[in-house]
């Protein structure tokens, strides 16, 4: 009910001074809230660019499908196995399994203990039904256990050794294979890893021939692609374990090591404990029907 | 004279101890997050393999937010621990964290065997090493301290009061 008139010359100055300093407040307000508003457009822009070009770049250098890789082991299949038959032989197509052959697919990483000992307590029975031709036993080795290697990145050589080793001394790769796991480190941090030379050492005992493991020694094996006048990365047969181990996490949903598949199903370890000995056999029999 | 006619409402007195217990609770959570990106953003595989192993995700969907989620997570906690707009940080981390925890909750009830991969690693492991329990309960914890910091985001040491940003 204030009517100008009526207020004295102080009241309305108090009053026009109250109202600048509310405008003014006002003001610095949306000034701040605007400043904050740029800030948080900038901030926000380079983050969401930065995620981007991340993703988009990760997306790109995400391992590629086994059919895109140009290194691969003879004879090993698109889902990353490699298959040994009665013959012994890695990737052998000389000698099909017979019909009826029950194959066995054996996902394992060289660095995981459980691995060890399923190797330790099925190693001979599956060599003994793959020599008879009842079986064929798919060799996958995964790379899953870099991070537990304290920085040697034994898992990923391993496998690519195994590759190697698969691919020009098929003959020796069964041999080769077991005798990384009796050879096998422990998954703790603070014991030394295996060197190349060290898995030299092994793929020399287990009858490699030297050509190939001198490639293993050099860590020649593990290729380079530091350089673009050196050697492309697609010369070792990292990318096809790359690969392999992105297609064993595709088809198995989750991959873990040992994984045991018998004609395509995965071995439930609840129904079928294959750490006693004589379960292994009993459910590929059950498998063969 | 001003004081009588200042239309701002009045400053509710918080603790003096206040804004220091939100710059521990920020720099705790912003932590939290910068260790969980960090050891997954250097394998990168391993992070999408993870995803994959919650089996909730088509596989498009998986591999980008595996391959996403490392960086994101890295952002927020540098965020985080230098202050910066503390109060959408913490909300966007709050509501990731509450996605994870769905996702555990989920793998827990379906009878997977998986590592959470909360700090890098992940995939299945043996039945009898799962510790569904124990990284929910992280999860709430942080959840909280999240919603907190949501709520009353002023902290000392903070970029958003150096650069007098309104939150």
């Amino acid at each position: 009910m204030s009517t100008p008139d009526r207020l004295t010359k102080t009241q309305r100055r108090d009053e026009a001074r109250a109202t600048a300093l509310k405008l003014r407040e006002e003001q610095q307000r949306v000034a701040k809230r605007q400043r904050t508003i740029a800030i948080a457009a900038a901030v926000g822009g380079v983050i969401v660019l930065a995620v981007l070009i991340w993703t988009i770049l990760a997306q790109g250098s995400h391992p590629s499908t086994l059919a895109d890789v140009a290194l691969r082991p003879a004879g090993s299949t698109l889902s990353g196995g490699i298959p040994v038959g009665a013959d012994g032989v890695a990737g052998s197509t000389t000698t099909p399994a017979p019909a009826g052959a029950v194959v066995v697919a054996v996902y394992s990483d060289y660095l995981c203990p459980i691995c060890g000992v399923f190797e330790q307590t099925n190693g001979a029975t599956l060599d003994q039904l793959r020599q008879s031709g009842e079986i064929v036993v798919e060799y996958h080795p995964v790379s899953i256990l870099d991070r537990s290697s304290g920085g040697t990145a034994y898992s990923t050589r391993s496998a690519t050794a195994a590759a190697l080793v698969a691919a020009q001394a098929p003959e020796a790769f069964v041999d080769f294979h077991n005798a990384l796991f009796t050879n096998q480190p422990a998954e703790t941090s603070d014991t030394p890893y295996l060197t190349d030379a060290q898995i030299a050492e092994i793929a020399r005992t287990a009858g490699v021939p030297e050509a190939v493991a001198a490639t293993i020694e050099s860590g020649e094996y593990l290729g380079t692609q530091a350089d673009a006048a050196g050697k492309p990365l697609d010369q070792s047969y990292v990318p096809w374990v790359l690969a392999a181990t992105e297609q064993a996490s595709k088809d198995l949903g989750q991959l873990g090591t040992p994984t045991i598949v018998i004609d395509g199903k995965v071995l439930d370890t609840k129904q079928y404990n294959w750490q006693e000995p004589g379960v292994l056999a009993q459910a590929i029999a059950d498998a063969k029907g | 004279m001003r004081a009588a006619t200042d239309p701002s409402p009045p400053i509710v007195p918080t603790r003096p101890a206040w804004p220091w217990v939100a710059t521990a609770l920020r720099v705790g959570l912003g932590a939290v997050a910068l260790v969980a990106g960090l050891t997954k953003i250097s394998d990168l595989p391993a992070s999408v393999r993870a995803v994959r192993a919650y089996q909730l995700l088509p596989e498009g969907p998986a591999v980008l937010i595996g391959n996403a989620l490392p960086l994101v997570e890295v952002i927020l906690g540098a965020l985080l621990v230098v202050g910066l707009f503390t109060r959408v940080s913490a909300a966007v981390f709050g509501l990731m964290l509450g996605a994870f925890a769905i996702g555990i909750g989920s793998a827990w009830a379906r009878g997977l065997a998986i590592d959470c991969g909360c700090f890098g690693g992940g995939g299945a492991i043996d039945p009898g090493n799962t510790s569904y329990l124990l990284d929910l309960l992280r999860d709430v914890a942080l959840i909280t301290v999240a919603a907190v910091l949501v709520r009353r985001p002023h902290s000392r040491l903070s970029l958003d009061s150096a650069l007098d940003l309104s939150l």
